[in-house]
């Protein structure tokens, strides 16, 4: 049998197999730089840099002011895992945009201040810009000068021209590059961009983290690996990377505003939202983002917590789809719908399935977007008037159609609800949960489907991102809408700039898509929520995700 | 021994092949298009379809099969879709983690568990005996992740003994392994248990009785020493398990191993993250479950005859054979 002699050099095995794997991290207050300078902001003594042209509508603002920090760390929870640090290799707004947010910018900047619930487009690493020729198709901008890369390198219109064309030929950023024919370089700080068309909202396409300058020099020397090796002229620099668990940063020192008052801080993931909330109420963590609604009392109960929600909707509204080509024919019928659109009440699925948050929407457009109209009364409940148009459409019996549905909370409760409202007009629902990656391939790819639930995220917060989907022209079209005097519209509102034209074509649009081919019924505007420590200030819940850590600090 | 280690080694490559063809299969045909997943809801088909070409997608599947094959025999496992990175660097980055969780897990579960079971077999029908039958029954009907957020709950949020997620220190790793022993601890304690019982009802405990021993020498010496082989199968087992089922675990503590990497994996279609991610859970469970074999015939005597001995031993054995069919 076993004697002492042979247990002990098993449990020895065991013990140094532990240890050895054991040794893999450091801990949280390990590796990360502390700057010896607490005074955050640009302002101190010097003209605003970040001043914005009059030719343009942004307005000048932000960056913090020269506060003292009374903490200088800070935790942000992002809830999965980041693929990239490439900001030209990263799709949409997912999690990675708020890390990049902190490394890189572009050449304008897109930020949402408390009160104010427009975000407003600032200059970043573009010093003025002016258009060169009449059809607005020319765009030079001046590169801002005395502006440093982390590796240490100056930004020149070299880096400009070379992360405007990464990014085109990139086919993450194809939606925000779509425009951009090619860049040229004119001088050291000066660049030319060519567009295939004039393009009215090209400073917030410039503002999308897709277009963010990367140092060129580093870039081609770390190739593939520069998405583990970001290099930007943002407020803080990357240090490390512990796949699946946290990305550090600190404070950059030579930040063209002047050093950050957070000097240095963490990204940690944590994908459930219970253990997001334990570790907020414990201190672990001092910011997070998108709590489920159930949650959200929690925070509001908790005197050391504080909860914001977005002044407005966030882009990524709520809304049933519809294929106006349905394979089986049903609502391929504009009256079905139509009697859709009569059968919800929005409200009751907002309470259903959404604790109660958020707003009705009517409507394919966030109040943001300058083009909102704010007298746009779309089609009412009515359940009755719902009722007559499927018996009209040759259902007087009722019909039975399957709804495709993602299988997660957000989507399958609220099309249970939508399951019992339109059941009522004879319109039974037969529900199909199915893995976000599999609905991505029916509904976005092949385009099966006759009724579907989704939010729709926009790349960026403009009425020509939220409507030019519903061109014929648009591969993204999902809905296979074709209506020529809205593929018309839609191509003369996005060349006009904010104003009185673009505000009348693009409610005639509205009016097609909404009203009269009812390719969308809007459910609900959800709000952004972010749940923070009580004394980090100065955090906006931003619609559109944008949190720039440079704008906080901590409160005694 | 070595021929039968190198046996084994050579059954665990149809092993492999056979686990990496079915889930290869159940990837490509679960519905859900790689290329769109890497560029995002909002990209042109048009972007997806060229995308989909430049990743060979588009090519029959055992092509696809053969191709990811021929690389990982040659140790590559591909790249990820989503990171661009090579998979054996994302797996070898996460891999410590997650065999330190498992082989902690299990060993809590070792030292209350084999206790525990010992003490319940000693003093069986006892209020010790009941309540461990009921700890262990409990356990076994607990889930994992109800578990953690009550540990978390209670030891974190309430007495701030440990941090609620993570993975960068010891401190970090207590409640996963609390929550991830709970399985193998019942298992363990239910083995010890009847494992013992059994033991100690056999005719050589009753001689080494009726010889005046000492029961704690009885109990340690002559009856656990037996009581622990088939223990040790369990445990070699459940290291097995804890491997790959320490996803739950690894999710509510956002621990950074390879069940995080395999679900996220999954749910954005990365073909070769979960392909090797899983092959490498496997491979490593195959081996671990051959040193548990090893380890067994190290430790029982019995066992360790078949394959090891001497010259001299294996000469005395054929002598002592040619005498008795001499003698026959």
């Amino acid at each position: 049998m076993l004697s002492k002699r042979k247990w002990l050099p098993v449990l020895a095995l065991l013990l140094i197999v532990c240890m050895l794997f054991g040794c893999t991290g450091k801990t949280p207050e390990q590796g990360t730089p502390s700057g010896g300078n607490q005074q955050g902001g640009s302002t101190s003594g010097e003209p605003a840099p970040d001043a914005v042209p009059t030719t343009f509508h942004g307005v000048s603002g932000g960056g913090s002011e020269a506060v003292k920090s009374a903490k200088d760390s800070l935790v942000f929870r992002i809830n999965a895992e980041i693929a990239t640090l490439d900001p030209h290799k990263t799709s949409g707004t997912g999690n990675e945009r708020f890390v990049q947010y902190q490394f890189y910018e572009s050449l304008f900047r897109i930020e949402n201040f408390e009160g104010s619930p427009v975000s407003e487009v600032n200059n970043a690493l573009c010093e003025s810009c002016e258009y060169l020729d009449d059809a607005k198709t020319v765009l030079q901008v001046h590169v801002r000068k005395g502006v440093k890369f982390h590796c240490g390198e100056d930004l020149t219109a070299d880096d400009v021209v070379f992360s405007l064309e990464r990014a085109k030929s990139s086919g993450y950023c194809d939606v925000v590059t779509n425009f951009l024919d090619h860049v040229e370089k004119v001088d050291d700080f000066t660049v030319n961009i060519y567009l295939t068309q004039a393009y009215g909202a090209i400073l917030r396409v410039l503002g999308t983290g897709q277009l963010s300058i990367v140092c060129q020099k580093h870039c081609e020397e770390r190739g593939d690996d520069f998405g583990r090796n970001p290099c930007g002229t943002g407020p803080y620099v990357f240090d490390e990377w512990v796949a699946g668990d946290h990305v550090s940063f600190h404070a950059f020192k030579d930040y063209w505003r002047g050093e950050a008052a957070i000097t240095y801080g963490k990204f940690v993931v944590i994908t459930d939202n219970s253990a997001s909330l334990i570790a907020m109420e414990n201190g672990e963590v001092d910011i997070t983002q998108t709590l489920s609604g159930a949650d959200l009392p929690l925070i509001e109960a908790n005197p050391d917590l504080q909860l914001k929600l977005s002044d407005t909707a966030c882009a990524g509204g709520r809304c049933i789809l519809f294929n106006t080509e349905d394979p089986s024919g049903v609502f391929s019928d504009v009256r079905m719908r139509k009697a859709v659109a009569y059968a919800i009440d929005r409200q009751a699925i907002i309470d259903l399935a959404y604790d109660g948050i958020g707003e009705p929407a009517l409507i394919t457009m966030i109040e943001t977007m300058p083009e909102y109209p704010t007298d746009w009364e779309g089609i009412p409940y009515d359940p009755e008037k719902a009722k007559e148009l499927v018996v009209e459409a040759g259902y007087p019996n009722g019909v039975t159609v399957k709804i495709p549905t993602i299988d997660s909370s957000i989507y399958s409760k609220a099309t249970i609800a939508l399951q019992d409202q339109l059941a009522e007009v004879g319109i039974n629902l037969d529900i199909e949960l199915i893995e976000r990656a599999a609905w991505n391939q029916k509904i976005l790819t092949e385009k099966d489907y006759g009724i579907t639930y989704w939010a729709i995220v926009l790349d960026y917060d403009d009425t020509d991102a939220a409507l030019y989907k519903f061109s014929s022209k648009n591969s993204s079209n999902y809905w296979n809408l074709k209506n020529a005097e809205l593929d018309e519209l839609l191509d003369k509102g996005r060349a006009l700039e904010t104003g009185p034209e673009r505000t009348a074509i693009y409610r005639r649009a509205l009016e097609i898509i909404d009203n009269e081919e009812v390719a969308v019924v809007h459910v609900q505007n959800p709000p952004r929520n972010v749940a923070h420590n009580a004394k980090l200030m100065c955090v906006v819940a931003s619609p559109e995700q944008k949190y720039y850590f440079y704008n906080w600090y901590w409160a005694n | 021994m070595l021929k039968y280690i190198l046996k084994r080694l050579l059954l665990l490559i149809p092993v492999i092949i056979g686990i990496s063809f079915i889930i290869f299969s159940i990837m490509q045909l679960t519905p859900g298009d790689p290329a769109r997943e890497i560029l995002g809801d909002n990209a042109a088909q048009e972007a997806v379809d060229a995308l989909r070409e430049e990743m060979g997608l588009n090519d029959p599947f055992l092509v696809q099969y053969g191709r990811y094959m021929w690389r990982a025999a040659r140790g590559n496992f591909g790249t990820s879709y989503q990171t661009g990175q090579s998979v054996m660097k994302q797996i070898l980055e996460r891999f410590p983690t997650t065999i330190y969780l498992a082989i902690g897990a299990t060993l809590v579960a070792i030292i209350i568990g084999v206790p525990v079971g010992l003490i319940s077999a000693v003093k069986q029908y006892s209020l010790m005996d009941d309540v461990s039958t009921i700890f262990s029954m409990v356990l076994t009907a607990i889930p994992n992740f109800w578990l953690g957020l009550v540990l978390m709950l209670a030891l974190s949020l309430k007495l701030k003994w440990f941090p609620a997620y993570g993975a960068t220190s010891l401190k970090h790793f207590v409640l996963p392994w609390i929550t991830l022993s709970c399985m193998t601890l019942a298992v363990l304690i239910r083995m010890t248990r009847s494992s013992m019982l059994e033991v100690i009802r056999q005719d050589y405990i009753r001689t080494a009785r009726a010889k005046g021993a000492k029961e704690s020498r009885i109990v340690f010496r002559h009856a656990l020493r037996n009581a622990l082989l088939p223990v040790i199968t369990v445990i070699g087992t459940q290291l097995s398990v804890q491997l790959g089922g320490a996803i739950i675990v690894e999710t509510v503590f956002s621990i950074p191993g390879l069940g995080t990497m395999i679900i996220s994996g999954i749910k954005t279609k990365d073909i070769p993250v979960v392909m090797g991610g899983v092959m490498f859970i496997a491979l490593v469970g195959g081996l671990v479950n051959l040193l548990v074999d090893i380890l067994y015939a190290y430790i029982d005597p019995r066992l360790k005859s078949r394959y090891v001995g001497t010259k001299r031993d294996r000469k005395r054995l054929n002598q002592a054979k040619k005498e008795v069919t001499g003698d026959a």
